[in-house]
């Protein structure tokens, strides 16, 4: 039984938690309308389905996730505009495509392990997967895309490239792995890594400040100069051409330009095999007339790139290059657009308009 | 009886009463409601290698929850450990989600070898016997030891892309040091090493770095007056700290404005060559002859920039010197050959042996073939009955009728009628053609918009198809919609229209004049308010070839213009030429006929004369677009009828010595491989490639000399060499089961000398099932007979098995077996319709007795090959696919080749052979059944999810299974894509076919082929009009 004093303290308490439980209510449904664009259940469904044990669900998981935003073409597209419209979970979508990619790569490992060739959906779907995982630009992905390098499938190098400096240790590590072979064929995975240390090289706005790093790539390219491997020495070969005013790599070029033993096969319409390698060294060696490298330039105002021949920013800084050929300039432009303006480190605009249409 | 809860609370009371307080509690306890529950929540951890950090795990409780949590955590690598509190708190509800209360913290440590980056898991937390799992994320970073003292070195003035130097000019730039983690010595800069030619470099201050004061160094970088040109240098400044024995390093950018071009790198060139082509370019229209010609000279190998000299008293001009050396010839006198002779820059430079240049004589053309075009112009709604009517088709009445009514028109006494017949004609003429383009746009776009959001005929939405359906309808009804205009029009006159509406006036036309056509609207009518004669035309076509005697390589033209009575060239808007030589190899794609919209086209021919005798060169035009006109406008209609020129040339070689050899083919494929069959024997054709290969060559076969076949050539067999004449010889060979891998030397003779190129032996693949037959078997069938044919299954039998998801299918026997084919019977039960069924194919053991007196395994021995099969269900067709299936071909695989990007850019680019193709664009029905080669169901299926259904894919065969023939096709597909994707080594010289994606060698194809698509390019350009 109690007094009236403690009944009317007891009412004050009720009423106390009431009015705050009203208050918390309302506040939980008020929330969305503040917090912005929430993903409808759809999207939060589809983002779960990425960590689902079954290979398939999540290659469906995938497709509903940009399903909504797939009208380009490519996926990258796609996610980026995903990530526009639902910020409050764009983290963790960024997350679960960077696990669902580290997954899709140990799966096709294990597989390619087992000697079973990958399916054509499963490589579609690593396909699109990765230019999303790699457009992100995220450090937390360097893993996932080494690994994802390190199927049969391979990803654009400028993935990798593009988390460097940081990466550059990770990456070295790669291309000191054993070879992998596949029904008795080498995949090269090692000699992919060596082209993304060659792309770390180009990438001249973010490289120029650590030359440590610089100096890391060059050691480990100059010894790949002398890997019995020919797609790993020619891809080193290659990857050193950014730095092709360096005396010492210009010396060991100059040994390789005139005495590497590799001969290509005989060329339809030739009638002699050629040492591609040799050639490949002799055409970064042999000065052209002028600045004739190419680069890639961006305004830091509008964020648009474009390419240049020369050094000499015409518009804006440089950012990638040095390139032997426009086209390998454009080629790589183009991989680091980002049409839907939120990522800075990449041009949001590119010149002429009509460069990266095909 | 309904349970009930008791929760005991105990509620704090205190009173006041003046200057008295006095406090107390009163229990309370209140029953009933549900049982009481806790739930966990947490988030994400993260922790550095080689350390720990604790993941919070927080609970809320509902009243009268009492108790404490337990942990486990599931799925994560060894290298990550949990630690679970030993105590976990007490959790006494009731808790609000707004104030949660620690559950516990985990200990979360991540092993120094684990690599950095996510790693997911789960993690189940316990509470109140009730176990929430959910996903846990750890995210390892990478270790953050302590620096050791260090320092690194920047340029505080270097602007972005280097210092630009002029020569006898300085600049200066600042070394600053910046010390890390408590770094005090002085290192100093190292005097550079390598620098640029002229440039040198001098510190102030000694080059030392003061860590404690920051001290900057000055590096003066000269650049003396001589200073040649180099762009993109760098000076590479090195610190070295003798007390760490470490060295830190500085890129400085320069470019310098040099006075003089800088030398090429002493580097060791290729081997000089160089190939030479001569045509013509300009022919006098009037005379019809050629009066220059242009010399190509293409080096290869050496060091650029090449010089030539040529002998003789042909008097060359120089006209460019880009990536080849080009002249043009002027004056053409009577001499016709002359000696070449390259020479590059290298040191010592390089030249090349004298080159015989033949120059074709300038003829005028002899045969030249002129034929009065018709022209006329035929009024609007010729040219729509004409287009709408195909030529050959019976004459209907309603032709008649028009006709006479128009010509009735043509009568002074009654142009009423004409004027006003001709008039509405001309109105549903004009209607018809923009419904028909109308039809056409919506059916594109609707097409579009399907592949657009990655939709086919297989899922596509029910308004895509819909849109798809009505453009149809609409099209197909438009000849009635026509006809009942006509007929509005006409009249009751016109009963005797049939359902042919569209023969209207094509076949009549040679009643009307033939220069003045059955237009009203022409010179002899009144009312001619429009158009303009033109005359006359007149169309030349011509073809010639010429052959060189020395090399044997023939160019073969074939030209065509139209001309009008002005004299003026007719811009005719399509005139496709072709031409034909009857004998020897033609380079690239000689059935490609070349069509112009200028008035003016030729086709041009160049291959090789492989025997003596008379080269018959044919040319034939075709005029698709009966108009001339400019400025794409149509200001005549002319019909220019087929033309048909000849040229001749006798070939007579000369004896040439010695053979040489340029390459092996095997079945027409550049892989010089023969493959050993697991059993039997297996033949085809060898083909040598080179020069001076005659009738009398022959041909033999021998150990390698370097070795690599010391068994000599055991099981392997070449038939009597055949020479279709002049530059290649062919055998047929036959390898044998028993045959030795390795390398053998094919030796050519004739009476010149000889020459031997390798040929290696490779062995075979496992079992490979081409088709299985039938594809559908019946369900709940005691037995079916069924025929599995393919390759590799081995001499002797060896094993099948069957699966299918309900195991409700069996083999009952095998009733024959060979190497390329095996007969079973199976039963299906009652349970397997619909089932799909895989079958195993696994080889037995060969008869061979090479060594000793066992068998001896063969590569079919113990390896396995896998085909499918149905069992037949009710099955649904899509009549959908019926519509437009044979149109979803993107253009990269059906542009020419001449686009330098697609399918037959790939083609050309491997050798300009025919190449065979797997698989290209496959509707969803074709793609789920799969077909072999001979066009049979195979049992297999695609993935559901295959590009080949976008009409952007292609599967080239990969001829002899060998991976250097899948890279050197890979490589043609995009030789970039495969260096840096797949690792693959290519030239960086040839060109490629620009594909977008490259299967890897671990995909389906493996070594059957090379699956490249363009899915990038053309996005949505579907060229079913074209």
């Amino acid at each position: 039984m109690t007094t009236p004093s403690e009944e009317f303290l007891i009412r004050r308490i009720l009423v106390f938690v009431s009015e705050h439980f009203i208050f918390v209510c309302l506040g939980l449904l008020l929330m969305p309308m503040h917090a912005g664009a929430q993903a409808p259940s759809s999207i939060r469904s589809a983002v779960r389905g990425l960590a689902s044990q079954e290979p398939e669900a999540r290659r469906q998981a995938f497709y509903a996730l940009i399903a909504p935003f797939k009208n380009s073409g490519k996926a990258e597209i796609d996610v980026a505009e995903l990530l526009a419209a639902y910020p409050d979970d764009a983290e963790q979508i960024r997350i679960a495509l960077i696990s669902a990619l580290e997954t899709e790569s140990a799966y096709s490992e294990s597989l390619e392990r087992q000697g079973q060739p990958l399916s054509e959906g499963l490589l579609n779907y690593c396909e699109d997967l990765g230019r999303a995982v790699g457009s992100l630009r995220d450090q937390r992905a360097l893993k996932a895309l080494l690994a994802a390098q390190g199927t049969g499938a391979g990803i654009e190098p400028e993935f990798v490239a593009d988390l460097c400096p940081d990466a550059v240790d990770a990456i070295i590590d790669r291309a000191r792995q054993p070879e992998r072979f596949f029904q008795g064929e080498p995949l090269h995975i090692p000699g992919r890594a060596v082209v993304a240390l060659g792309y770390c090289l180009k990438e001249v706005a973010s490289m120029q400040s650590r030359p440590e790093a610089i100096s890391q790539i060059r050691s480990v390219l100059l010894a790949g100069l002398d890997s019995p491997d020919t797609g790993y020495r020619q891809a080193s070969v290659r990857a050193l051409f950014p730095l092709r005013s360096d005396p010492e790599v210009r010396a060991k070029l100059e040994r390789l330009a005139g005495s590497d033993p590799f001969l290509g096969p005989v060329q339809p319409r030739e009638t002699q095999p050629r040492a591609w390698i040799r050639e490949d060294a002799a055409a970064i060696l042999r000065p052209p007339a002028g600045d004739k490298s190419w680069y890639v330039t961006k305004s830091a105002e509008a964020q648009g790139c474009q390419v240049q021949e020369g050094s000499s920013p015409t518009v804006g800084g440089l950012y990638l290059g040095p390139f032997p050929k426009q086209e390998d300039a454009t080629r790589s432009m183009c991989n680091h657009v980002d049409p839907g303006t939120h990522n800075p480190a990449l041009c949001f605009r590119v010149q002429p308009t009509t460069a990266c249409s095909r | 009886m309904t349970s009930t809860v008791t929760c005991s609370y105990t509620l704090p009371v205190s009173a006041v009463s003046g200057s008295l307080q006095h406090s107390g509690s009163v229990p309370v306890s209140v029953q009933g409601g549900a049982a009481p529950f806790a739930t966990p929540t947490w988030g994400s951890v993260g922790v550095t290698q080689g350390s720990s950090s604790s993941l919070v795990v927080n609970a809320t409780a509902s009243s009268c929850f009492t108790g404490a949590a337990s942990f486990a955590a599931a799925g994560f690598p060894s290298g990550i450990q949990f630690t679970y509190p030993s105590s976990p708190p007490t959790i006494t509800g009731p808790v609000l989600a707004t104030s949660p209360v620690s559950a516990g913290n985990i200990t979360v440590n991540a092993a120094s070898s684990v690599t950095p980056g996510l790693y997911s898991g789960t993690l189940t937390v316990t509470l109140g016997g009730v176990a929430y799992t959910n996903p846990l994320v750890v995210t390892v970073s990478p270790v953050a030891t302590t620096p050791a003292p260090s320092y690194t070195i920047s340029c505080t003035n270097c602007p972005t892309g280097g210092f630009v130097l002029n020569p006898g000019a300085s600049v200066t730039a600042l070394i600053a040091i910046t010390p890390q983690a408590g770094y005090t010595n002085s290192p100093s800069l190292a005097p550079p090493t390598g620098l640029p030619a002229g440039v040198t470099v001098s510190y102030d201050n000694s080059g030392i770095e003061l860590a404690v004061t920051g001290n900057v160094v000055a590096a003066t970088i000269s650049a003396s007056a001589t200073a040649p040109a180099m762009a993109e240098s760098y000076i590479w400044v090195t610190s070295w700290d003798p007390t760490l024995t470490a060295a830190v390093g500085l890129p400085i950018y320069l470019t310098v404005n040099g006075t003089a071009t800088t030398t090429p790198p002493a580097i060791t060139p290729a081997a000089l060559s160089a190939t030479t082509s001569v045509l013509y370019t300009t022919v006098n229209p009037t005379t019809q002859t050629p009066t220059v010609a242009v010399l190509t000279i293409t080096p290869s190998g050496g060091t650029p920039p090449y010089s030539s000299t040529l002998s003789n008293d042909i008097s060359w001009g120089a006209v460019a010197q880009v990536n080849s050396l080009q002249y043009s010839i002027s004056g053409l006198t009577s001499s016709r050959h002359a000696k070449l002779t390259v020479t590059d820059s290298s040191s010592p430079p390089q030249t090349t042996q004298p080159i015989n240049v033949f120059v074709p004589a300038p003829q005028p053309y002899p045969d030249a073939y002129l034929q009065t075009a018709v022209l006329g112009r035929v009024s609007a709604v010729e040219s729509l009955a004409s287009s709408l009517c195909p030529a050959g088709t019976t004459t209907c009445g309603v032709r008649n009728d028009i006709q006479n009514k128009l010509f009735a028109g043509m009568n002074p006494t009654n142009p009423a009628l004409n004027a006003s017949l001709y008039g509405n004609l001309v109105t549903r003429a004009t209607q018809l053609q923009a419904d028909h383009l109308s039809n056409t746009a919506t059916a594109r776009n609707a097409l579009n918009s399907m592949h657009g959001s990655a939709k086919t005929l297989h899922n596509a939405t029910v308004v895509q198809i819909s849109a798809l359906q009505t453009s149809y309808a609409s099209e197909a009804a438009l000849p009635a919609t026509y006809r009942s205009r006509v007929l509005a029009d006409f009249g009751s006159g016109f009963q005797t229209f049939d359902g042919n509406a569209w023969n209207l006036l094509g076949g009549d036309l040679s009643g009307c004049d033939p220069y003045y056509g059955c237009d009203p609207c022409d010179p002899g009518y009144s009312d001619c308010a429009v158009g303009q004669d033109f005359g006359n035309a007149v169309a030349y076509a011509d073809t010639q070839i010429v052959i060189d005697a020395t090399t044997g390589a023939y160019q073969a033209f074939t030209e065509e213009s139209v001309a009008l009575g002005s004299g003026a060239l007719a811009s005719d808007r399509g005139v496709c030429v072709s031409v034909r030589v009857n004998i020897g190899v033609p380079y690239g794609n000689p059935t490609q006929p070349v069509c112009n919209t200028f008035g003016y086209s030729i086709s041009e021919i160049y291959g090789v004369a492989t025997q003596a005798g008379t080269y018959v060169a044919t040319g034939t035009t075709l005029d698709y677009d009966p108009c001339i006109g400019s400025s794409g406008g149509c200001s005549a209609p002319v019909e220019v009828p087929p033309l048909t020129t000849r040229d001749i040339s006798d070939f007579n070689p000369t004896a040439c010595s010695p053979p040489t050899i340029s390459s092996i083919l095997v079945n027409g494929q550049p892989i010089s491989e023969l493959i050993i069959p697991t059993s039997g024997t297996s033949s085809g054709t060898i083909s040598i490639l080179g020069a001076c290969l005659d009738s009398s060559t022959q041909v033999s076969i021998s150990s390698d000399p370097n070795g690599n076949s010391p068994g000599g050539p055991t099981g392997v067999q070449l038939g009597t060499a055949s020479s279709p004449g002049w530059g290649d010889v062919t055998s047929q060979y036959t390898v044998s089961s028993n045959a030795v891998t390795g390398t053998l030397a094919v030796t050519v003779t004739t009476a010149g000398g000889s020459a031997s190129g390798n040929l290696d032996v490779v062995a075979a693949a496992g079992p490979t099932i081409d088709s299985v037959q039938p594809y559908s078997w019946p369900a709940n069938s005691q037995t079916t007979t069924v025929t599995i044919s393919g390759s590799g299954f081995g001499a002797n039998q060896g094993s099948i098995s069957l699966a299918s998801g309900q195991g409700d299918v069996s083999l009952v026997n095998t009733q024959s077996w060979s190497d390329n084919m095996i007969v079973m019977n199976v039963s299906t039960g009652p349970n397997s319709a619909g089932e799909s069924v895989t079958i195993t194919v696994t080889g037995g053991a060969d008869n061979g007795l090479v060594t000793g007196f066992q068998q001896t395994s063969t590569n079919a021995t113990g390896k396995s090959g896998t085909g499918n099969a149905v069992v037949s269900a009710n099955s649904c067709g899509d009549v959908r696919d019926n519509i437009i299936g044979e149109y979803l071909v993107k253009r990269p695989l059906v542009i020419t080749q001449y686009a330098n990007y697609g399918l037959d850019y790939w083609r050309y680019l491997l050798g300009g052979v025919s190449q065979t193709i797997n698989s290209a664009y496959r509707n969803p029905d074709r793609n789920y059944n799969l077909r072999n080669a001979q066009g049979q169901l195979s049992g297999k299926h695609g993935d559901p999810s295959s590009r080949h259904m976008w009409g952007d894919a292609v599967d080239l065969r990969n001829i002899n299974r060998t991976r250097a023939e899948h890279d050197i096709k890979a490589c043609a597909a995009n030789a970039t894509y495969s260096s840096n994707r797949l690792g693959i080594t290519c030239s960086s010289s040839y060109p490629d076919a620009r594909a977008d994606w490259i299967e890897p060698w671990s995909g389906p194809c493996t070594d059957g082929c090379v699956h490249a698509d363009w899915r990038y390019t053309d996005i949505n350009i579907y060229d079913y009009t074209q």
